[in-house]
């Protein structure tokens, strides 16, 4: 009789702790399905870094020109507005073409990787995702070293 | 067999044991961060995420890190609940369930990840709160086994142990404690399986993927042997002490007797 309530025990334990867990997460929107549809980026600023000198990067917004610099060499290179699709399609466009990439959300939903062509691949951190914005960070190495913010705004 | 020659004996078993868990958590907490970009041998990222969430009101974030939490919980709870109530019956089974049990989440983990996974967000959190569920089973069986003295698949306590230990030893009345010493020997065993198994899935992970955690099963098999190795030698000693003693009786009885003839004539 022991051993019975010590295993209905063990097992209603678990169960209710997962119980729990899938009845809050099935209640909510997921962060899979909130970030679907069409974001356009509204501002690229420094979060954190180097700051040289006098001069302050986390103070000011990051101009074209820099931000033509950090992004070079990355796959979101001049996007300007990012259409996520259901199948796993991110449309990145440009002012002069459009570029098909895959995405998927990764850990606790807290990054965004990025592939083109199963060849290049990127991480974002995604900082804050809800109906309106979203915000990634990702870290930079070039001009100057930091993190970098870009925000969103759902179109 | 006298004392001192057990102890190290018990010493060198516990450090082959501990290394090889190490190892293996190692092994599964690097091949989760570079394919899930989510720790899985420990849950103290995923506290502070929970906590940060709960301030947030992130009620899906919320859900997940309480998932992740609870399989873990869960993993430990089946792994010490196995172990004591099947202690008194076989302790070698006792002893294999969990790990037949991490066997089967890994190998699970590593096919679905091999030909099915599709890099949805619900297939990461279940894998991920699979393994996790795993290096529970793995931790709490290590733990349940050394009195809980012993916890392989994190290593932050460990790294305060082993520093509280090592500033013991300049204490000049604790310098020639011989425990002390054996415990560092023990933990800085851990730390170094736990490295070595992170540095080795680092390396072949771009190159086996999901096949890794095969890779891992294979080595939780090695252990699972090696304890069923342990188990039977010890049993095997025990036995060979016992006739040992009853030899020694049987031969001072018929000393007695003889004695007392003499005695008499």
């Amino acid at each position: 009789m022991k051993f019975l309530s010590h295993v209905l025990i063990a097992v209603l334990i678990p169960l209710l702790l997962l119980g729990s867990a899938f009845v809050l997460r099935s209640n909510h929107l997921s962060p899979e399905q909130m970030i679907m549809g069409n974001w356009k980026e509204v501002s690229w600023t420094y979060e954190k870094a180097d700051n040289k000198g006098s001069v302050n990067f986390n103070a000011e917004p990051i101009n074209d020109a820099m931000k033509h610099m950090i992004s070079q060499s990355k796959i979101i290179h001049e996007a300007e507005t990012w259409n996520f699709t259901p199948d796993s399609g991110l449309v990145l466009n440009t002012h002069h073409k459009n570029l098909n990439v895959d995405w998927a959300l990764m850990g606790s939903s807290n990054i965004l990787r990025l592939k083109y062509n199963d060849e290049f691949e990127e991480h974002y951190n995604l900082i804050e995702l809800n109906e309106k914005r979203m915000v990634l960070h990702f870290e930079n190495d070039r001009l100057t070293r930091g993190i970098v913010k870009i925000t969103f705004e759902k179109i | 067999m006298n004392t001192a020659s057990r102890e190290n004996r018990k010493l060198n078993d516990k450090i082959k044991f501990g290394m090889m868990s190490a190892f293996t958590a190692g092994m599964v907490n690097v091949s989760s961060l570079v394919l899930f970009f989510s720790f899985t041998s420990n849950i103290t990222g995923h506290f502070a995420i929970l906590a940060n969430e709960l301030a947030n009101g992130n009620i899906f974030k919320i859900a997940i890190a309480l998932l992740w939490i609870s399989l873990y919980f869960t993993g430990s709870f089946f792994s010490n609940f196995l172990i004591r109530n099947g202690a008194t019956t076989n302790k070698y089974l006792s002893h294999s369930v969990p790990i037949v049990l991490e066997i089967i989440c890994l190998v699970a983990v590593g096919l679905y990840g091999h030909y099915v996974y599709a890099e949805t967000l619900i297939e990461t959190e279940i894998l991920v709160a699979v393994l996790l569920f795993a290096m529970g089973l793995q931790n709490g069986l290590t733990a349940s086994i050394a009195s809980f003295g012993l916890k392989t698949t994190h290593l932050t306590g460990l790294t305060t142990d082993l520093a509280i230990h090592l500033s013991m030893l300049f204490k000049k009345d604790m310098a020639n404690k011989e425990n002390i010493r054996n415990r560092m020997k023990l933990m800085g065993s851990i730390a170094l399986g736990y490295l070595i198994g992170g540095a080795v899935a680092g390396k072949i992970i771009h190159y086996a993927h999901f096949m890794v955690f095969i890779y891992i099963s294979v080595a939780m098999i090695v252990i699972m042997v090696y304890d069923w190795s342990k188990t039977f030698s010890i049993k095997e000693m025990y036995k060979r002490q016992r006739q040992r003693q009853r030899a020694i009786f049987t031969t001072t009885d018929e000393q007695d007797v003889l004695g007392k003839k003499y005695a008499q004539s």
